[in-house]
């Protein structure tokens, strides 16, 4: 009698056998004791893992996605790049250059999207803000966007585009992807 | 589609949708692999941190109708191995991968390295404690095999290599674990 490996058992433990080899190593552990066990110890070492991932399973911590927000937030792209961005390149450089000198002669009309340039203090106030909302109302993380529109401070609002989706919207990652363009 | 790349991707309401459903649905399982990838919640946190920034800046490259998770998975995967190797230039995954892992058989201490210390202190309990011996590539695909109960072809997809090394990794990494798990629990009832 042909016995099976701990490769092969380990494979056919994971159902990654073909059809006609699997059938056989079943028949096979039926009638071949020693086979048997060895494909039992993988068994059960696979179930040990599953029950300890069980165990030590993590909630995602609450204030992450908050944190992720700030720092993309903070490292958006700079006024100059987002405007080189959606001006045609025909318009990009003089239009960079007009706004360049407003910039450096600091005209305040550009104030509050110069606020929104400001990544340290824009993305601290929101954080803080998620913080204080989460500590209100834990199961919300979405308040925090909307608080920040409510407070009227210039810096957050720049901020509010952000995560205004609802988590009842049936709507799939799919659907999200697939609607771009 | 169709329309050319610009320089720079503005920050666009789809990016932020994406991510934001991509966090809502997946957050918490790419925290859980990040977790038992790393042993530690610091580094599971930065690890699933870094990768949805990732996520949200190459959001159009995902593909629908493919599997996020398998995405995702693969951009921490990446992460953890670029971090590791920029925290220290010798690690487990520099070694080549045959001699990784040593033959236990003996009476030495498992943890030879001051991280694996650290994990194992971090774990609580055998299983845990044993993963945290493995090499990066061996622990992940035992997690992607018998936690994550992906095909032997996602596990190679989500790595980056064959299917024979997926096969060759679990088999050596089982037989590995399972001495390890062994040892951890005699130490359990010992203590
Ligand atoms: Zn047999």
């Amino acid at each position: 009698m042909k016995h099976y490996t701990d490769d092969d058992i380990i494979d056919y433990l994971h159902h990654q056998v073909s059809d006609a080899i699997d059938a056989q190593i079943h028949a096979h552990l039926a009638l071949c004791g020693d086979c048997r066990d060895r494909f039992d110890a993988e068994a059960s070492l696979s179930d040990l893992l599953r029950s300890s991932a069980r165990a030590t399973e993590r909630e995602l911590p609450p204030m992450l996605r908050a944190q992720v927000w700030a720092q993309i937030r903070s490292a958006r792209p700079s006024l100059l790049d987002r405007v080189r961005a959606f001006v045609s390149p025909a318009f990009a450089v003089p239009m960079a250059a007009a706004l360049a000198l407003l910039l450096y002669f600091g005209v305040p009309v550009l104030r509050s999207e110069q606020a929104s340039s400001s990544p340290t203090v824009a993305a601290a106030y929101y954080f803080e803000e998620h913080a204080a909302e989460a500590l209100q109302n834990p199961l919300s993380d979405h308040l925090s966007t909307s608080s920040a529109l409510a407070s009227g401070s210039d810096a957050p609002v720049a901020r509010v585009n952000a995560p205004l989706i609802d988590a009842a919207d049936a709507a799939t990652l799919d659907d999200v992807a697939a609607s771009r363009e | 589609m169709g329309v050319p790349r610009k320089p720079v991707d503005p920050p666009s309401a789809d990016a932020d949708a994406f991510l934001e459903r991509a966090m809502q649905q997946y957050g918490k399982a790419t925290y859980n692999f990040a977790y038992r990838l790393t042993g530690n919640e610091a580094d599971a946190r930065d690890l699933t941190q870094d990768a949805f920034i990732r996520v949200y800046r190459a959001w159009r490259s995902f593909v629908p109708g493919t599997s996020f998770l398998s995405w995702i998975y693969r951009i921490v995967t990446n992460l953890y191995r670029d971090e590791l190797r920029r925290k220290k230039g010798r690690f487990q995954e520099e070694i080549p991968e045959d001699n990784a892992p040593q033959d236990f058989g003996g009476a030495k201490p498992l943890a030879v390295d001051p991280i694996e210390d650290y994990m194992a202190g971090q774990l609580g309990e055998p299983m845990a404690r044993s993963l945290a011996q493995l090499s990066i590539e061996q622990r992940q695909v035992i997690i992607l095999a018998d936690i994550e109960e992906y095909s032997y072809q996602e596990i190679a997809d989500i790595m980056g290599c064959s299917i024979g090394t997926v096969r060759s990794r679990l088999h050596r990494a089982r037989a590995l674990l399972r001495r390890l798990v062994t040892r951890a629990s005699q130490q359990e009832t010992e203590r």
